[in-house]
């Protein structure tokens, strides 16, 4: 019988430390998506006026009744609240609890993540019962200015006013929340331990098919999967590579797999302002000495596409594809070496000081298929005469070092996920002064284009900006991308109703809604 | 004894502060602060990262982090949690109960060592003393993570027989629960147990003394009880002396095998991602056992054997 048995999810890690529907900057992890997407409802946590729709990559309307009002300057989006919205205790929610929220998150001192985000709503007002107008403090391209317009969700008013926003000693509901918006609401919550959720009857997308929801965390990944093999638990997620072909094998798991839009992508990052790196002939040749077909296979197993930009190939809403590629091709690549004043003497790459080229590249150890790249690049560039430094350090080493400190000549990289659109991701990897921009990339080119890009509201030109971009970046080559990775995750075959769309997560989508269990 | 306690007190706080402010500033020193890993998120700017820093105290001189950290630690004030965002001891005390139920049950599992070391130890050559040096060399072989692993892949996710995590519920539940844990993890101490009293029985049992008592027509169960294993015993008393910090500290390898919420796992968490008040607050909480467990090991060694009060 369908949709009668508790859904179990092994996972790899602690619980969220914090179930505060706006959490700080150290609170925003992946475990605080997981649990805020079922207590706050909505893809990554906070339900919101409008839901981003993974199948169309487009916003539709969820708390709100339809798509805003946009106002002729473009700035002032008028939303009508829908009026059969219930947090979990029955009661409405109100035009007042979406104030509330604004009022509370929009507080430096309340240090709101997405406050960056919050700061470009110039007002957000209830003009009504039922009406919310927010006004942006510039017109921004629809998908942007749409995501700004929607970054708040409802909080309980009457629950929470009067207690601390940020204190969980003074205020129970940021770590054991009594009213909630999504579709399921806390039962048991122990950080290192587990988590079970229970359906809420009157949330406003529906009531989920599962009676229960329980994560186990801190699974140690063979336990995990051997848990998922024997029906100890139902859902694993992500299903880590090294178990992927076992997984594929079983007949009582399904595997699935996909492309998302917003996937991870790993790159090769080049510090130029090293004077061997400086030289766009030394990248290309270490570029082209990186078979990415080989490397993929040998890092992760197969689950990726080669990419070629700094937009992964499956977001095909703003990806260009006729960028150049820089395909494996030794030869070439001890030519351009070569062409840049660069001799081999003795199998050794010698400098134009006379010494051999030496190189360092970095990874975080926690990463096992960086681990992988580095060994891969050491073998490659000994055939170009270039002695590689392999340094494994752990990930918080390693972001001192190559994003504050900038002691690298390679850095291998990860990036990805989140939202689609390249002005709220990759920009910061290239523009000058860019929070990410590690590789000290700078062209005047490319910051006028994102800068035009990221006010430009027509979709088509908009687009046309990005396809420049795209083509002047990878030519400059500041960093080679290397592939996409593909999502997995791994369920018991009673696992019914779930369906990958085109978003990097599986609970984007319904928020578990239509997945049943069978007994 | 008086002069000796007051003696050693003294010494041990002053041996606390040397290693908690030691352990203060090599944790400080340590590349990449709590706010580096949050650097890959694009939406976390230099302000945001800015005003964490003065949240977290952070962006005043080291040596005032440190005075400030000093008071406060010595009213056993940790700080808040960077992460948490709670008190560091608040978190650290959560932890504190599973690891002291599997420490405790760990080292019940430990002592059973200490008849196994008696028996192969007094049956020299024998069945017995065959199997317990055995279990020893197996014992000492087999990783302490593999063995784990391999007993929660097969006792517990495939069979079924045990359960993996903290225990709920009643007694019997709860020992379900905490026996695979605490056998994997007392397995190596039980194997240390029996080679040291092992050794210790086959060194008194060829001392004059006990031969002596021998000719004497002393019954073997007497030579036994009070010659044999009132010496042969003493050693054990310095393994004890490690039991207190052992057991507060967790297990971090166990602990993470088997999803046990304990303070071991929680350390590593913390210091993997330069959580400073928890790191701090479980480093002072484990020297502190590590000081009061070798002065209460060197106080039993004067009640147990009258060569050493003497010297008090």
């Amino acid at each position: 019988m369908a949709g009668d048995a508790a859904l179990i999810e092994a996972s790899l890690t602690n619980l969220s430390k914090t179930l505060h529907p706006y959490p700080d900057a150290a609170s925003y992890t992946g475990t605080w998506i997981d649990v805020a997407t079922l207590l706050w409802g909505g893809a990554e946590g906070t339900g919101g006026l409008l839901a981003f729709d993974w199948s169309t990559l487009a916003f539709k309307p969820a708390m709100a009744k339809d798509m805003p009002k946009v106002s002729a300057d473009g700035k002032t989006f008028t939303f009508t609240l829908r009026d059969d919205l219930k947090w979990s205790d029955g009661s409405p929610v109100t035009v007042d609890d979406f104030q509330y929220a604004y009022d509370q998150a929009s507080r430096e001192d309340n240090r709101y993540v997405q406050l960056d985000i919050v700061q470009d709503i110039a007002t957000f007002r209830a003009v009504d019962k039922s009406t919310i107008e927010v006004t942006l403090r510039e017109a921004k391209p629809r998908d942007v200015a749409l995501g700004i317009a929607n970054v708040l969700g409802p909080v309980p008013k009457k629950v929470w006013e009067g207690k601390s926003w940020t204190d969980t000693s003074s205020n129970a509901e940021i770590l054991t929340p009594s009213v909630v918006l999504g579709p399921f609401k806390v039962q048991e919550f122990k950080i290192a331990e587990r988590g079970v959720f229970l359906p809420v009857d009157t949330y406003g997308g529906g009531k989920a098919r599962v009676p229960r929801v329980e994560i186990l965390a801190n699974q140690q990944p063979t336990v995990a999967y051997e848990s998922l093999k024997s029906g100890r638990a139902n859902w694993m997620h992500p299903l880590p590579a090294p178990q992927y072909a076992d997984a594929k094998a079983t007949p009582d798991l399904d595997v699935k797999e996909w492309s998302a839009a917003n996937a991870p992508y790993r790159t090769l990052e080049f510090n130029l302002t090293r004077p061997f790196l400086a030289d766009k002939r030394v990248r290309e040749a270490l570029a082209t000495a990186v078979n990415r077909a080989d490397l993929l296979d040998l890092a992760e197993q197969g689950l990726a596409v080669p990419q070629y930009s700094f937009i992964p190939p499956t977001n095909q809403k703003w990806v260009n594809s006729a960028v150049e590629k820089y395909d494996f091709n030794l030869d070439r690549s001890k030519q351009l070496l070569t062409d840049a004043g660069y001799k081999v003497s003795h199998g050794q790459l010698m400098g134009k000081d006379g010494q051999p080229v030496k190189l360092q590249v970095l990874y975080p150890t926690s990463s096992s298929p960086r681990a992988k790249i580095a060994a891969y690049l050491q073998q490659q560039y000994k055939e170009l005469g270039i002695e590689i430094e392999v340094k494994g350090l752990d990930f918080n080493a390693y972001t001192d070092l190559v994003q504050n400190r900038r002691e690298f000549d390679i850095s291998l990289a990860t990036y990805g996920g989140g939202s689609l659109d390249p002005d709220l991701g990759p920009k910061a990897q290239l523009i000058q002064n860019g929070q990410q921009n590690v590789t000290g990339y700078f062209s005047a080119r490319v910051d006028e284009l994102f800068k035009q890009a990221s006010v430009e509201l027509d979709e088509a030109k908009r687009k046309q900006l990005y396809d420049q971009l795209q083509v002047q970046v990878v030519s400059d080559l500041p960093s080679h991308y290397l592939y996409a990775l593909k999502a997995i995750d791994a369920f018991s075959k009673k696992v019914q109703g779930v369906t990958p769309r085109r978003g990097d997560r599986l609970d984007y989508n319904d928020s578990l809604l239509s997945w049943s269990v069978e007994q | 004894m008086l002069r000796f306690l007051i003696r050693r007190s003294i010494q041990s706080a002053v041996l606390l502060l040397v290693v908690t402010s030691g352990v203060f500033f090599l944790v400080h020193m340590t590349p990449g602060g709590p706010e580096a890993a949050l650097l890959q998120n694009p939406r976390i700017g230099p302000e945001q990262v800015q005003r964490l820093r003065e949240n977290f105290g952070l962006d005043q001189p080291l040596a005032v982090q440190y005075l400030k950290w000093l008071g406060s630690a010595a009213r056993l004030d940790f700080g808040r949690s960077y992460f948490y965002s709670r008190p560091a001891t608040d978190v650290v005390a959560e932890r504190l109960g599973p690891t002291l139920q599997l420490g405790v049950m760990s080292y019940a599992v430990a002592l059973l060592g200490v008849p196994l070391g008696i028996v192969a130890g007094l049956n020299r050559g024998r069945l017995a003393d065959v199997l317990v040096r055995l279990i020893a060399t197996i014992g000492h072989a087999v990783p302490t993570w593999w063995l784990g692993l391999t007993s929660v892949v097969l006792l517990s996710s495939l069979t079924g027989w045990f359960p993996n995590g903290q225990g709920q519920g009643s007694p019997g539940e709860w020992l379900k629960y905490i026996s695979l844990p605490a056998v994997v993890l007392g397995l190596a101490g039980l194997v240390t147990f029996a080679r040291f009293v092992r050794s210790g029985v086959l060194e008194v049992l060829a001392e004059d003394y006990v031969r002596t008592a021998q000719a004497k027509g002393l019954p073997g169960s007497m030579v036994t009880m009070r010659h044999v294993l009132r010496n042969a015993l003493l050693p054990v008393m310095t393994l004890l002396g490690g039991l207190l910090p052992a057991v507060v500290s967790g297990a971090l390898v166990t602990e993470y095998v088997f999803a046990w919420p304990g303070i071991g796992r929680l350390f590593y968490e913390a210091a993997v991602s330069r959580d400073y008040p928890i790191v701090l607050a479980v480093l002072s909480l484990t020297t502190f056992a590590t000081i009061l467990g070798t002065l209460l090991a060197d106080l039993s060694y004067g009640v147990v054997d009258p060569r050493v009060r003497y010297t008090w």
